[in-house]
């Protein structure tokens, strides 16, 4: 067995260890701080210099290759920033900053674990331990109101989906006879006219639809969201969603592209995740549920991509993952920086932003504009790209609804930009005073955000490569 | 791991349809006629002797909602995490010898995790009974 295969999944073990003892050693958040960020940092580096390297591991229930490490290397990437993000870490007590850390390891751990398995018992271990993490994540909210109701009410409708999940994977199962993918790609395909496989795959991908707070899935998300501390919630809303689109396109991948029943299923989830996600957003006054209701909606972009069935579908998928990772990223960065002592942040407590922190009013700016879809930024590019394959495929009339909703997205957040830039506060607030390095964080993601709006081809390049290794 | 063939591990179960729902009216019918002749037939005279909350012939004492002290929860959840994870060594056990050393190293690394779970819940205070110390 190659070892060194592992490297990216050793170093968060490794980490996580770590982050055990100190949550056994007396509380100190500086020294936790520092430590966490730098074994974050040697995360990212692992999963960068891992990122080409390909094999089987544990009787071919692991699969290394160019499709698993890219997604390694976003998500230690997301580890690496939410766990920056968290010398802010106010809304979790001090005495349980170790096992914060410990917890969001755990997750990236297991979520790395998703991208890679091959198996379908492995895959359900790994969706498991993740989501375990998770609730215990938004459970270590200080505030007792906030983390106790959504912590359980989180848990309970994930315990729920989890057994949907496990009822579809019975069914698969009970069908075919198999639960290795390989096996499955076989066996599949033929099977697939036959309505208990159709409806196996359709309550397994319910599991992950979860993850992704797809529309009939999605009731947790504005909870989740409002409930958990700022960094967990960053953490939920950009690196998980990395995680779910993994083991997605894994799935979906199975039926390859000849199932009209799944095609149809996913088509009425993607459309209705839009809307709903949409028109319920512009309701919205507190930022992070505004976020999570813009999450249930690009969740819906997410799946047009993927429910192409087609290589360019599933790239495109892949690339809008990856923005959704620096736009979500950058949207809870600014709103961790401006919310006072933790807490959350309502939209109109942003007025006067970019005068208090013309960076941060920068960085949100950018990044609506991305999640909005306007040029040139990330999510322009990514948008562009799923209907490009979409309209491959001959989905026009779906390419219209995309596109109504992406204009009526535009509306809220621009709403929460004229907070930012045009409202003047109620009573002046003080500036908001930024270290060095979160300053070139957020320096960073702008540049990223418009860089790869401007210069997509090389991401593009590496997603269309990694999607090959599907059947 | 290998796959694993369903055609020889599960038995064609194919009930008779006919026989299924000839016997679910019976039970239900039976039951039912039960219930309605003994109320039917039967007299009733309630007193306070019979009405009692039936504790296996023990009078009862006091109400039943009582406050539990958390730690009985914990021990509970801790007793029920550590006997799952038994269950697993046990199943190791069974086949220790053809998984090898590679086998007993995976179940060492296992144990491992378990030990540090227990000393983080012993450090966190966990397993404390009683009234707190300061």
């Amino acid at each position: 067995m190659n070892w060194i295969l592992l490297t990216p999944e050793l170093t968060l073990l490794l980490a996580a260890a770590l982050f055990l003892v100190l949550a056994c050693l007396k509380p100190d958040p500086r020294r936790d701080y520092q430590l966490a960020v730098s074994m974050a940092a040697l995360t990212v580096a692992a999963g960068i210099a891992c990122a080409t390297m390909s094999g089987d591991l544990f009787n071919h229930v692991y699969r290394v290759d160019l499709f698993s490490q890219v997604f390694k290397a976003l998500l230690s990437i997301g580890f690496f920033l939410v766990i920056f993000l968290c010398d802010d870490f106010q809304g979790v007590a001090p005495t349980h900053h170790g096992e914060g850390y410990f917890l969001l390891a755990v997750c990236t751990l297991s979520m790395m674990m998703l991208a890679s398995a091959v198996h379908l018992l492995a895959i359900v271990l790994a969706l498991e331990l993740s989501s375990y993490s998770l609730y215990i994540l938004v459970f270590l909210r200080r505030d007792s109101r906030w983390g106790m109701i959504t912590g359980l009410r989180y848990f309970l409708v994930g315990a729920s989906a989890s057994a949907i999940m496990l009822f579809g994977l019975a069914l698969i199962y009970g069908v075919t006879g198999a639960v290795h993918v390989d096996i499955l790609i076989q066996r599949l395909p033929a099977m697939l006219d036959r309505p208990m496989v159709v409806t196996g795959l359709l309550l397994t991908l319910a599991g992950f639809f979860f993850k992704l707070a797809v529309f009939p899935f999605h009731f947790w998300a504005p909870e989740a969201y409002q409930g958990a501390p700022n960094p967990v919630a960053a953490f939920i809303a950009a690196v998980s969603k990395v995680a779910a689109v993994a083991i997605l396109l894994r799935i979906i991948s199975l039926a390859q592209g000849n199932s009209d029943l799944l095609t149809r299923g996913l088509i009425a989830m993607a459309v209705v995740s839009m809307t709903v996600g949409n028109l319920a957003a512009i309701a919205q006054r507190d930022f992070k549920r505004l976020m999570a209701f813009s999450s249930v909606a690009h969740a819906g972009y997410l799946l047009l991509g993927m429910l192409c069935m087609t290589p360019a579908g599933y790239a495109a998928a892949m690339f809008y993952g990856a923005a959704v990772l620096v736009m979500k990223y950058t949207c809870f960065m600014v709103m961790t920086r401006v919310a006072e002592d933790g807490g959350n942040l309502q939209i109109d407590e942003l007025a006067g932003l970019h005068r208090r922190s013309p960076l941060l009013a920068l960085a949100l700016m950018m990044a609506l504009f991305s999640l909005g879809g306007i040029p040139p930024t990330i999510g322009f590019s990514g948008k562009l790209i799923i209907f490009v394959a979409a309209m491959q495929k001959g989905y026009l009339v779906l390419v219209i609804i995309a596109m109504i909703n992406v204009v009526i997205s535009l509306y809220y957040y621009l709403l929460v930009l004229k907070a930012a830039y045009l409202d003047e506060p109620t009573r002046p607030r003080p500036a908001i005073s930024l270290t060095i390095p979160a300053r070139l964080v957020a320096v960073v993601m702008i540049v990223l955000i418009v860089g790869l709006g401007f210069y997509p081809v090389a991401l593009l390049d590496l997603v269309q490569a990694a999607v090959l290794r599907l059947p | 791991m290998q796959p694993i063939d369903a055609h020889a591990l599960l038995s064609p179960w194919q009930p008779g349809m006919l026989s299924l729902t000839l016997y679910g009216v019976v039970v239900i019918a039976l039951t039912l006629a039960i219930l309605f002749l003994s109320r039917w037939l039967g007299r009733h005279q309630p007193n306070d002797e019979k009405l009692r909350v039936y504790e296996s012939g023990i009078i009862p004492t006091g109400q039943a909602r009582l406050r539990y002290p958390v730690p009985f929860f914990m021990v509970a959840i801790f007793f029920l995490i550590f006997d799952v994870e038994g269950a697993y060594i046990f199943s190791w056990a069974v086949a220790s010898r053809p998984l090898g050393w590679a086998g007993w190293l995976q179940i060492e690394f296992f144990i491992g995790v378990l030990i540090a779970g227990l000393i983080y819940v012993w450090v966190k205070g966990g397993l404390e009974w009683g009234p707190k110390r300061d």
